[in-house]
């Protein structure tokens, strides 16, 4: 490095604590090592308070800084998310930060498909000089807007700006799960599942301790904030011994996709045995028993339909399992006093996701699971200051296209693809923020040549991943330790809270929030964007928002953790928290504790609970009964009497069931593999959780450390399904489907349903991607695409697929153990 | 004096795997990259293992975190030839990694796997170096390394009471890998103490330690889980 001798000798100064007085100023090369040692400082040490950004679960982080550098990352122990605790990804926060590869500065595509370097001023510049033209011609409609970012901040400023052009076309790359609890509960978001008081959970396919929008919590809610000897039971219906599984006091391994049939089975069992809440069922479920409709026809009850068709000899035969095991699940989770079932992962995942989860919701609404320490409710909701009215473009979007309300929606990733390609809907502009649609979609191929079509796609990012590869122009974005943030409750999650943090260290490059680039974009474009969107930055706009906590008064800054009986007192006498003296003061302890949390729910308002037209927990679910009935219609004109529009309907979104049993929880069955196939079910471990996480080294060397695997891609077998294709652990086999083929190495694992084949998600990425780059396979390119039923959105194991011996293990010994226990 | 020791309650632990990266960034240990895990040369200072028991539909897999178990009658400190492995006297076995001459007759001793041999210079692509943690130097190339119960830890916690002006308490020094858990499954502090949490946990029904008939006499112990 060359430096002015006088600047040297003031860093020396600086490092050594005396004062020293620099000479004639000419420059000395200095040792790159003398001039970090003399960078490094007095290694005074801080600490800040901030928000994992790696994924959706906004665990609190404290940083450790040495002068001011951030050199470690720990959970942040007041947090009443994690408590403490801190997955493997968020520890590896930092290698995020300073990862190899990373977007340095903008980049724009030259005609040869080259990327050059640009300035943000160039760049903004064109990007938004091509808005101003589509505006001004009235086609501000072909400007779209697909965004992964989670949280409802930034997801309303984006709505925002793409409405202000006049366009509706805003997406999100998000599962539809809160579609079950829209035909049950009437609801328009995935309610809250009160882990820390919940005795047991049930689980179906999810792997409650590493998937789900946050397993942390999970974990702190569970095990972690309770007394030595005690934790919540765990039961586990599946088709991996998962390490979460494995901490199931009952695991029974069940058919991939079969878990509705479980879960209708227990509903049998609990009602057989009468092991059910009475009460609640008798005031506020409809369609338990048989019912009489308007026009006098009696219509079938949930209670008729579990004693005729899912009886549990039935039901295990449908899942693979022994009936046994269904009584055997059902008396314990009978003997529970707050119990929880939830569904997730490979369950949700198939062309029958959707029925499956709302198979599963009936064993809460039969335990009566609502409103009660431990059970289902539904959070407060955070008091954000209202932004002021705007314009607003409702109706039909590209990514929801006509029709598709949100009771029963559309893959928002297929539909743009669809649309464009066929060109039904003409888009012009595109941006893309915080997701890689073409890496994670099965129709990401699709994607990929629709957005050839696209005269100017804009991704923001932090690499240069596979959508970014079609991109013209590529904005780099901060990654969270660097840029301001405000993340809201993750779903699922029973409290209210609101992250909140600000930059612990300059951007290390020439990159931007996603917010400052929208707000900067609309400032270029004008009026009635700039109208709309009047910040001078993403933290004003945070600011102003969150101005609404302290005028609420309604919950509190972070302040440590609450005994739970403290919290029902305040609960049962009102309350308002700490009192702030102004805004001001509120605004620096927020930022100081980096968030901010509301764990009162009100109690007993049955009517926000249950948004359904009954007012109360739909077992027969009116909603879906009403959509049938408009699609029946639809698909054969009004000389129908009643029930054949029904039926046209059924038959229409394909059900595998007849009558009202469409409209009652029920079992769809999943796509099946043939003789000599394998069902292809990936799933996510705990290193693949977010985006972001796989650009670390360290991630990728413990990438499955639960089966001794790093830098690569793993297919777990059941010993049997090993044992009968001659296959051992460490051979490596390609994994081949009717859409493509992967290689991978073999694991047995005790415990899996044979028959299936495991393969993690979040590997093979093609393009650069910090330490990822052409490291592993991603098995979401062999799925077929295959939509769920009712969600419509694209499926992720419903795939058959074939393996084939490459060659066997090459070297080494046996996998490491501790000696006694080989596997 | 300190007799330093660790409990792993299994009833609580995940197996999440935080533990292990938290490991990870506290000790500066480096990736080897894809080339070298495939020879198995990536390491980790603290792994899960998977222990198997039962088979078909009665299968019990669980995970035993392990970190050294810093025996109390180490069998690796035995066999080195040089005496770059030690037993410290608050029983922590050491490695003096400028002593090491990388004979790995230490790793061949210890029945438990609990320690690594550097195969690489420790490297951090780009930026990467500028999060190593100021605290714990980075190891050469050649030498063979190990879990020190995060001794750095130990030390600041030493200097905080002493400035404080008063003893070292239970629960002052908690290494890494217990910071990080959320199921709070690992405890830590000295065994020689008999009001501290981890005597008492040690004292447990429910504890055990790996191989005690080989009379390593490890110092952390496992919490069996319940029934």
């Amino acid at each position: 490095m060359i430096l002015p001798r006088r600047e040297f000798l003031r860093m020396l100064g600086v490092a050594a604590g005396a004062a020293t007085v620099g000479g004639c100023g000419r420059e000395w090369a200095v040792p790159d090592r003398l001039v970090d040692l003399a960078l490094r400082g007095p290694g005074l040490e801080s600490q800040a308070q901030t928000i994992c950004g790696l994924c959706e679960g906004g665990c609190g982080l404290t940083v450790r800084l040495v002068d001011g550098m951030p050199v470690g990352l720990k959970g942040n122990p007041h947090h009443p998310l994690n408590r403490g605790g801190l997955c493997p990804v968020g520890q590896a926060g930092l290698e995020v930060l300073y990862a190899p590869d990373r977007l340095q500065g903008p980049l724009r595509r030259n005609p040869a498909g080259e990327y050059d370097s640009t300035s943000w001023e160039d760049a903004l510049e064109e990007i938004a000089s091509r808005i101003v033209d589509l505006v001004t011609a009235g086609e501000g409609r072909r400007v779209a807007l697909l965004s992964g970012e989670s949280g409802q901040l930034f997801h309303e400023l984006a709505t925002r700006f793409v409405n202000a052009l006049g366009s509706p076309n805003i997406g999100h790359v998000r599962d539809a799960g809160v579609l079950p609890f829209a035909l049950t509960q009437g609801l328009d978001e995935i309610p809250g599942f009160d882990l820390e008081q919940a005795d047991m959970v049930l689980s179906f396919g999810l792997d409650l301790y590493e998937d789900g929008p946050a397993p942390l919590h999970a974990i702190s809610a569970m095990i972690g904030s309770r007394p030595l000897e005690e934790r919540g039971a765990l039961l586990h219906v599946g088709s991996r011994l998962s390490p979460s599984a494995t901490k199931a006091e009952i695991f029974v391994p069940i058919r991939p996709g079969s878990h509705g049939a479980f879960a209708l089975g227990v509903a049998q069992v609990l009602v057989r045995e009468g092991n059910y809440d009475r009460r609640f069922v008798a005031e506020h479920t409809f369609g338990f028993d048989d019912w009489t409709d308007d026009t006098g026809r009696q219509r079938l009850g949930f209670r008729r339909l579990l004693h005729e068709r899912y009886y549990p000899d039935r039901a295990a035969r449908l899942c693979g399992c022994d009936p046994e095991r269904i009584v055997a699940v059902a008396r314990r989770f009978a003997q529970a006093s707050a119990p929880l079932a939830l569904a997730g992962g490979e369950a949700v995942q198939g062309s029958n996701a959707t029925s499956t989860a709302v198979a599963v919701h009936a064993l809460n609404a039969l335990s009566g699971s609502f409103d009660r320490p431990g059970g289902v409710v539904i959070p407060p909701s955070i008091p954000l200051s209202p932004l002021e009215q705007s314009q607003r473009e409702e109706g039909p979007s590209v990514f929801a296209p006509d029709g598709a309300s949100p009771v029963l929606g559309v893959d928002p990733v297929a539909a743009l693809a669809e649309r464009v390609l066929d060109g039904s809907t003409p888009i012009e502009i595109l941006f893309v923020v915080g997701a890689n649609p073409v890496f994670s979609s099965p129709i990401g191929e699709r994607l990929r040549e629709a957005m050839k079509r696209i005269p100017m796609v804009v991704v923001l990012g932090t690499f240069r991943d596979e959508t970014a590869a079609s991109a013209d122009f590529i904005l780099p974005t901060h990654v969270f330790l660097e840029s301001w943030q405000g993340s809201t409750t993750p779903p699922t999650v029973a409290f209210s809270t609101l992250g909140l943090s600000r930059p612990v260290v300059e951007p290390l490059f020439d990159t931007l929030h996603p917010g400052d680039i929208l707000l900067e974009l609309s400032r270029r474009v004008g009026p009635p964007a700039e109208a709309a969107l009047p910040w001078p930055g993403y933290a004003d706009y945070l600011r102003q928002r969150l101005e609404g906590l302290v005028i609420s008064g309604q919950g509190s800054v972070i302040t440590g953790t609450f005994e739970d009986s403290w919290i029902h007192f305040l609960e049962a006498r009102g309350w308002r928290f700490l009192e702030k003296e102004g805004l001001e003061a509120f605004w620096q302890d927020l930022l100081r504790e980096s968030g901010w949390w509301n764990p009162v729910r009100p109690r007993g308002d049955w009517a926000r609970l249950f948004r359904t037209s009954s007012g109360r927990y739909e077992f027969f679910s009116q909603t879906l009964e009403q959509r049938l009935r408009e699609t029946g219609l639809a698909e054969g004109g009004t000389s129908l009497d009643e029930q054949q529009v029904l039926a046209r309907g059924i038959a229409a979104f394909g059900f595998g069931v007849e009558g009202d049993e469409a409209c009652l929880p029920h079992f769809e069955a999943p796509e099946e593999a043939g003789e000599e196939e394998l069902a292809l079910v990936p799933f996510r471990p705990i290193t693949a959780r977010g985006q972001l996480g796989v650009t670390s080294p360290m991630v990728l060397e413990m990438f499955g450390y639960p089966v001794f695997s790093g830098w690569q891609t793993w297919a777990e077998l059941a010993p049997e399904t090993a044992h009968e294709l001659d296959l051992e652990w460490g051979d490596l086999v390609e994994v081949e489907s009717e859409r493509g083929v992967l290689e991978a190495v073999v694991r047995v694992q005790p415990g899996a349903t044979p028959g299936a084949v495991h393969i993690p998600l979040g590997l093979g990425h093609r393009e650069s991607y910090g330490a990822a780059g052409g490291i592993g396979a991603n098995p979401v390119e062999i799925l077929r695409q295959v939509p769920d039923r009712l969600a419509g959105t694209l499926a992720l194991s419903s795939t058959p697929v074939r393996l084939r011996l490459i060659r066997r293990r090459p070297h080494g010994g046996p996998p490491p153990t501790h000696g006694g226990h080989a596997v | 004096m300190t007799r330093w020791g660790m409990a792993i309650d299994l009833d609580r632990c995940t197996g999440c795997g935080a533990c292990m990266a938290a490991c990870h960034q506290e000790n500066n240990l480096a990736a080897v990259g894809a080339e070298q895990a495939e020879k198995s040369r990536s390491f980790h200072w603290l792994r899960l293992l998977p222990e198997v028991s039962g088979s078909g539909s009665e299968v019990k897999v669980r995970y035993l975190p392990q970190p050294c178990f810093q025996c109390h009658n180490p069998p690796c400190v035995k066999v080195c030839p040089v005496h770059a492995t030690y037993l410290s006297e608050e029983g922590i076995v050491g490695q003096i990694y400028s002593r090491c001459i990388g004979c790995r007759y230490c790793m061949a001793a210890c029945p438990y796997n609990a320690k690594v041999f550097n195969w690489y210079e420790p490297e951090w692509p780009g930026e990467l170096k500028q999060k190593v943690n100021p605290d714990v130097s980075t190891r050469p190339k050649g030498v063979v390394e190990k879990c020190t119960f995060c001794h750095q830890r130990i030390l600041t916690a030493r200097e905080e009471a002493r400035a404080a002006g008063r003893e070292l308490r239970d629960g002052d020094v908690t290494p890494a890998c217990a910071e990080s858990c959320p199921a709070q499954a690992i405890v830590f502090g000295d065994l020689d103490d008999p009001a501290s949490r981890i005597s008492r946990l040690a004292r447990s029904p429910r504890a055990f330690r790996l191989y005690e008939d080989l009379g390593t006499e490890p110092k952390v112990y496992y919490l069996a889980e319940k029934e």
